[in-house]
């Protein structure tokens, strides 16, 4: 078996393997948005760590850098840097967009769900979150 | 104690939420891994001393992350201080 088969072999099975657990866990519960898009809000806090801990070592950690590294050299040095300023800004805009989240308790698709009562709309809304999300910015007023 | 009022403009959620504005003692302290990484490349930017074998540069960056981490420390001790003497106030 050549490195390509093996490699798109495992990436199908991975695929097949996510696809029918994801039917199998949906055919003996009604399912509503909110689990589909939030899990019901009943994540524990060890899949929350987990889904974190994937959103911030992304492939670009572990492979991106080191590659970039070893083929371009002492420009990567800028890596350190821009991840440390990063999440000096999280810690001022994080915890406000959290307390948006939180007040307002409600992710995209359920304000949509409100909003649009139209089914075909939650749909659509639902499958173009990204989009919404970037268009949904944050005005910040005096009070 | 002052407070911004934040709103999604997509206008789902017409209700403002009230969230409260850093404090300037905090921004000064998240300014400083700002300067020390990014402004004052030219400063520090040289391979002379090496220190613990590693480039004066290098050594330089992975100092501020961990000399970030103690200004981001401080910014939350001075945000907490803050609202433990505004809590009675508002």
């Amino acid at each position: 078996m050549s490195p390509s088969a093996v490699s798109l072999t495992t990436i199908f099975v991975i695929v097949a393997m996510g696809v029918a657990i994801g039917f199998l866990a949906g055919v003996h519960r009604k399912m509503d948005l909110e689990q589909w898009t939030v899990g019901g809000r009943g994540f524990g806090a060890v899949l929350m760590f987990l889904l974190i801990a994937g959103e911030v070592y992304t492939t670009f950690a572990f492979l991106g850098a080191s590659g970039w590294a070893y083929s371009r050299g002492g420009p990567t040095l800028y890596i350190m840097a821009y991840l440390t300023l990063a999440y000096v800004v999280s810690f001022f805009i994080l915890p406000q967009i959290w307390e948006v989240g939180y007040r307002s308790s409600r992710e995209l698709a359920d304000a949509s769900n409100r909003r649009a009562r139209a089914r075909r709309a939650r749909m659509i809304s639902s499958a173009d979150g990204q989009t919404i999300e970037n268009r949904c910015s944050v005005r910040a007023e005096s009070a | 104690m002052s407070v911004a009022t934040l709103r999604l403009a997509a206008g789902y959620n017409h209700r403002p939420v009230r969230v409260k504005k850093p404090s300037v003692g905090a921004l000064l302290l998240g300014l400083i891994p700002f300067i020390a990484m990014c402004l004052s490349v030219s400063l520090w930017d040289r391979i002379e001393p090496m220190i613990f074998g590693l480039p004066f540069n290098l050594f330089w960056l992975i100092a501020w992350i961990v000399l970030s981490s103690l200004c981001m420390w401080a910014a939350y001790r001075v945000e907490v201080a803050r609202d433990r003497k505004g809590s009675g106030v508002q």
